[in-house]
């Protein structure tokens, strides 16, 4: 009889604490998903859910300390503000020390709530592992659910990114190896993160990628560069790029890990992120050695490089177009075979397409590369018209970056015009043909930086070959010489053997007989100077500008001198006598030039 | 002889003073003329002689000359010969050192310089080469792309299949609470597994930003993932439906046919694991409490003494989730791994325990047969060896026991 009433009180307790539960839960589940909207933030900071949220982590029922700790890792997902936030509640130490207690739910928010506060910056990440947060993450990387284990390994790759420093910190707690077991381990996404944390880990020096190599990674990441997920051969293809950036040696163990087929395979993915890396880790392996070089080309890597530089377009191509470039540097034989490969094209092509000046200027930089070393090589860019394309390229940027060079040299385009002028002058320097070249000589349209080197290119090959020299005079290319000269020349000319510089000489002015003018001593008046003695001194003259002018006044001294002759009736015989400009007094007679009309 | 002497000796006187006289006129006579022929006679001698002489000397002189001159011209002969010889042998050495150096420079210029055959050559592998990758990689991207296309298909078939089973009234109506459930407890329950769902997303939806770019063509997949992961759980979630909006946002309406809706892997899923197959065939529904307690009426045998079978099937007693008791997993095969690691937490040896039917020993003769108290004979090559092989001997005396022979027979009582 007595026993109900007890039971009814009993009864009437719990329920009151059961409702309190029940309200907790949903409060606490109510924010969570609230704060997975990115729109609700601010109402929930202003709320002032921090505080509030920090003792439900505390609480007693498993579900709400979940509950709390998910609404807590979107929080501090959303900005690094609210990251901050976390870090200055002093929730870090609870939530440490949970990761060892609690069931895996919890670690898993847990680890969630630790990653969202690391990512956003190194202080933050430094902050997490100022709470102690890498050795419990470590210990859940020993933990049997894979969900777990994934959660902790993202959390240590989104510390390990920010700097080497962290990196560090998380490789001395011990992280690679437990890492690379979890690489191993059946499940997919877990695969993919450790990867990726492992990627991280080595990017930032060559100690730290060594460390990640110690750990007997690359045999174990390299097979599963042919596994069918796509999103864990990018992960691994971005690992072992990594590792490989650093040194030859690590470049080396990567390579030894046979990657080549794989590799290769890759290069041709359907998933454009796996492609992309894959491109990475070739080019990082590429840029080490040439005998490294030499392997790629020698495994077909070369034609794989080129066929993903054709597929692909804008940034991605950037990896490839260096690989060919780094490749192409080594040596005359590997630049060959990057011709062979069919390179050059897919190269012109990104140089004229693409928009970006950094994948032009690479695009430039890589021709260079090609062409620098023989005239073969550089007859094989000029039949691809690569030259026009570079000065094109050149000029247009001059004309769009100039006004801004002006006030400081770091303007938008300086990188990429050092870059093409270089690779013209390598090419240029190389190329012995006429037809390649003619079209360069143009004495307006390009810049004179240019013009220096085409100019002596003809002056090496004129004196040698004679064919040349008409073919030289025929296209015009001799006139445009001249041209050239009294273009730069300026109006004191110095280049012997031209009309202009006689001209000078006549007047008389002070300057010439210095011999200080702008061609004097420059490497382009020499050239001139060479071009000019290998034909007859009528022909330059015949050529030059201004000839014509000179001509007319030869036929105004003529009869001038015909009419003083009748006049005086005796002819004043001169031992030498000069073309006379306007103010000078006429000579009585005219010696007979060189060309007569 | 007398006679011929007398008429000399008579005749002597006067024929020799004639004769004298005579002879002597004759000779004063021809004297001039005996003069000339003498003269003359000498002269030709004298001619004869000396040009004889003469003819001596010039021939003598010849050679002389003769033999110095082709003295002097062997001499020549022979310098001018040693000098053409050396000529011709120096010619020989030039030629044979330029074909030396031509060799070496050559060799030397091929090896360390350029080697242009070598190049061309290599330049020809690397062609060579670069078609046989190409082709490969052609051969790679078909495949990977035939891959791709049917692991696709493989999805979208099976995203059909699930919606199917949804779809079939038997799968339905397990959401639909029970007359006698009270509100407050489903809210509760639903609520649990929205948290469940939204820590499952949450984990998929932080992706680092470069791998969340491509996800627009794995966006079909990616419910679907989601729903796999929480097979087991309540579908009727916030989350759920939110995703199913996605899908169907993303998909144009669905024709399920009748016969996949009656007939389909999630529906006979559905059944295996609520209905049983035992009870498809008609066999009588037993609750498990009542299983139990029957069990435990009957005194059997408890831990691992129990047969087999029957340690199996607690085993792998099917999860029944159940309302009250709040449980962390979801479904049956984790449940299962759960309560494997918690037996093998309270184990207390690795070793597997089996029941055999006899024991093997190594040594059958060292347990003494019959009389425990008679001799042994040491010395033999299984009994003691003194004491210098304690290791040996101490492994053993651990079984000094005899083998029971009672757990033997009771095994095969069961």
């Amino acid at each position: 009889m007595a026993a109900s009433p007890t039971a009814a009180n009993t009864r009437a307790v719990f329920a009151v604490f059961e409702k309190y539960q029940k309200e907790r839960l949903m409060f606490v589940q109510t924010v969570a998903d609230l704060a997975s909207r990115e729109s609700n933030i601010d109402a929930l900071q202003a709320a002032g859910v921090m505080s509030l949220l920090r003792p439900l982590l505390l609480d007693n029922v498993p579900a709400i300390q979940q509950a709390a700790a998910l609404a807590l890792g979107r929080l501090a997902n959303y900005n690094e503000e609210m990251a901050q936030a976390v870090v200055d509640s002093d929730i870090l130490p609870q939530l440490v020390y949970s990761l060892s207690e609690q069931n895996r739910f919890y670690k898993k928010a847990a680890a969630f709530v630790l990653r969202a506060v690391a990512k956003h910056s190194p202080e933050l990440a430094q902050s997490v592992i100022d709470s102690g947060a890498l050795t419990a993450l470590i210990s859940c990387l020993e933990e049997f659910d894979p969900g777990v284990k994934e959660s902790a390994a993202w959390a240590l790759g989104y510390i390990a990114r920010h700097n080497g420093d962290l990196s560090q910190a998380v490789v001395d707690a011990g992280a690679v190896p437990l890492l690379v077991l979890c690489v191993q381990e059946p499940e997919l996404s877990l695969r993919r993160i450790a990867a990726s944390a492992l990627s991280d880990i080595a990017k930032h020096s060559p100690e730290l990628a060594q460390a990640v190599v110690d750990a007997n990674t690359v045999p174990i990441i390299v097979p599963l560069l042919a596994n069918p997920d796509a999103k864990l051969r990018r992960q691994v293809c971005s690992a072992l790029a990594q590792i490989a950036k650093h040194t030859v040696d690590l470049a080396e163990t990567v390579v030894d890990g046979e990657i080549f087929p794989n590799a290769l395979n890759c290069l041709k993915d359907v998933d454009g992120y796996v492609k992309k890396n894959a491109a990475t880790l070739i080019c990082e392996i590429a840029k080490h050695t040439p005998e490294l070089a030499q392997l790629i080309v020698n495994s077909g890597g070369i034609a794989a490089v080129v066929d993903y530089v054709n597929e692909t377009r804008g940034n991605a191509r950037l990896p490839g177009i260096m690989t060919l470039g780094y490749v192409a540097a080594f040596s005359e034989t590997l630049a060959l075979a990057v011709i062979v490969a069919k390179g050059v094209p897919p190269l012109t092509q990104a140089l004229t397409v693409e928009n970006e000046e950094h994948i032009k200027a690479a695009c430039a930089w890589s021709l260079g590369q090609i062409g620098r070393h023989s005239p073969d090589h550089a007859k094989t860019l000029s039949d691809h018209a690569v030259l026009p394309k570079l000065l094109k390229i050149l000029t247009s940027s001059n004309a769009g970056s100039s006004p801004s060079n002006d006030e400081g040299s770091s303007g938008p385009g300086a990188d990429l015009k050092t870059k093409t002028k270089r690779a013209l002058k390598c090419i240029l320097e190389k190329t012995l043909s006429i037809d390649a070249l003619d079209p360069l000589l143009q004495p307006h349209s390009t810049p004179p930086n240019i013009l220096k080197y085409v100019v002596g290119q003809f002056a090496k090959i004129l004196p040698h070959d004679v064919a040349a020299r008409r073919a030289f005079v025929t296209s015009g290319g001799l006139q445009r010489v001249q041209e050239i000269a009294n273009i730069y020349a300026g109006t004191a000319p110095g280049v012997p053997g031209t009309l202009a510089q006689q001209q000078a000489l006549e007047r008389g002015s002070v300057t010439v007989q210095q011999g200080a003018n702008a061609l004097t001593g420059t490497k382009m008046g020499e050239y001139i100077r060479t071009i000019n003695e290998c034909y007859p001194e009528e022909i330059v003259r015949y050529y030059s500008p201004g000839y014509s002018t000179t001509l007319l006044e030869k036929i105004d001294e003529y009869s001038r001198q015909q009419d003083f002759a009748g006049g005086s009736g005796h002819i004043q015989q001169q031992p030498f006598s000069r073309l006379s400009s306007a103010g000078e007094q006429v000579p009585p007679q005219l010696q007979p030039q060189g060309i007569t009309a | 002889m007398a006679l011929s002497f007398a008429r000399i000796w008579n005749f002597q006187c006067t024929d020799i003073v004639e004769d004298l006289f005579a002879r002597s006129r004759d000779a004063e006579l021809h004297r001039h003329e005996e003069y000339a022929a003498a003269v003359a006679v000498q002269k030709v001698w004298r001619g004869y002689v000396v040009r004889r002489r003469m003819q001596k000397l010039n021939t003598n002189a010849t050679t002389i000359q003769r033999y110095w001159r082709g003295h002097l011209g062997r001499n020549f002969l022979e310098r001018l010969v040693i000098e053409r010889n050396r000529k011709k042998r120096m010619m020989h050495y030039y030629a044979m050192a330029v074909r030396i150096q031509k060799t070496w420079r050559g060799y030397y210029s091929r090896k360390y310089k350029f080697h242009y055959y070598q190049r061309k050559a290599y330049i020809e592998n690397v062609k060579e080469k670069i078609n046989t990758i190409r082709e490969q990689l052609a051969a790679h991207c078909i495949a990977q792309r035939q891959a791709d296309w049917e692991h696709r298909q493989a999805t979208a078939a099976a995203i059909l299949d699930r919606l199917a089973g949804n779809r079939h009234h038997l799968v339905g109506t397990q959401h639909v609470p029970g007359v006698y459930a009270d509100d407050g407890g489903k809210k509760a329950r639903l609520s649990m597994t929205a948290v469940g769902h939204a820590t499952q997303e949450d984990v998929e939806g932080g992706k680092p930003a470069d791998l969340e770019e491509y996800n627009m063509e794995d966006q079909v997949q990616e419910p679907e993932e989601e729903n796999r992961s929480s097979k087991c759980h309540q579908r009727q979630s916030s989350t759920f439906r939110s995703s199913q909006a996605r899908r169907h946002q993303l998909l144009p309406p669905l024709y399920i046919p009748e016969e996949n809706l009656k007939d389909n892997d999630a529906l006979r899923k559905w059944l295996r694991e609520h209905v049983g197959l035992q009870r498809l065939k008609g066999k009588p529904m037993r609750r498990p409490v009542e299983e139990e307690q029957a069990e435990s009426q009957s005194k059997q045998p408890q831990g691992p003494f129990l047969p087999r079978q029957k340690l199996e099937r607690i085993l792998r007693k099917p999860l029944r989730p159940s309302l009250r008791v709040e449980t962390d997993f979801y479904d049956t095969s984790n449940a299962q791994k759960q309560e494997r690691r918690r037996r093998e937490g309270l184990k207390v040896s690795d070793k597997v325990f089996t029941v055999v039917q006899r024991v093997e020993h190594p040594h059958p003769d060292y347990f003494h047969d019959g009389d425990p108290y008679s001799m042994v004979s040491y010395g033999g090559k299984k009994g003691f060896r003194g004491h210098a092989d304690k290791t040996h001997h101490g492994r053993e005396f651990r079984n000094i026991v005899r083998p029971v022979a009672l757990f033997d027979e009771l095994a095969n009582d069961l």
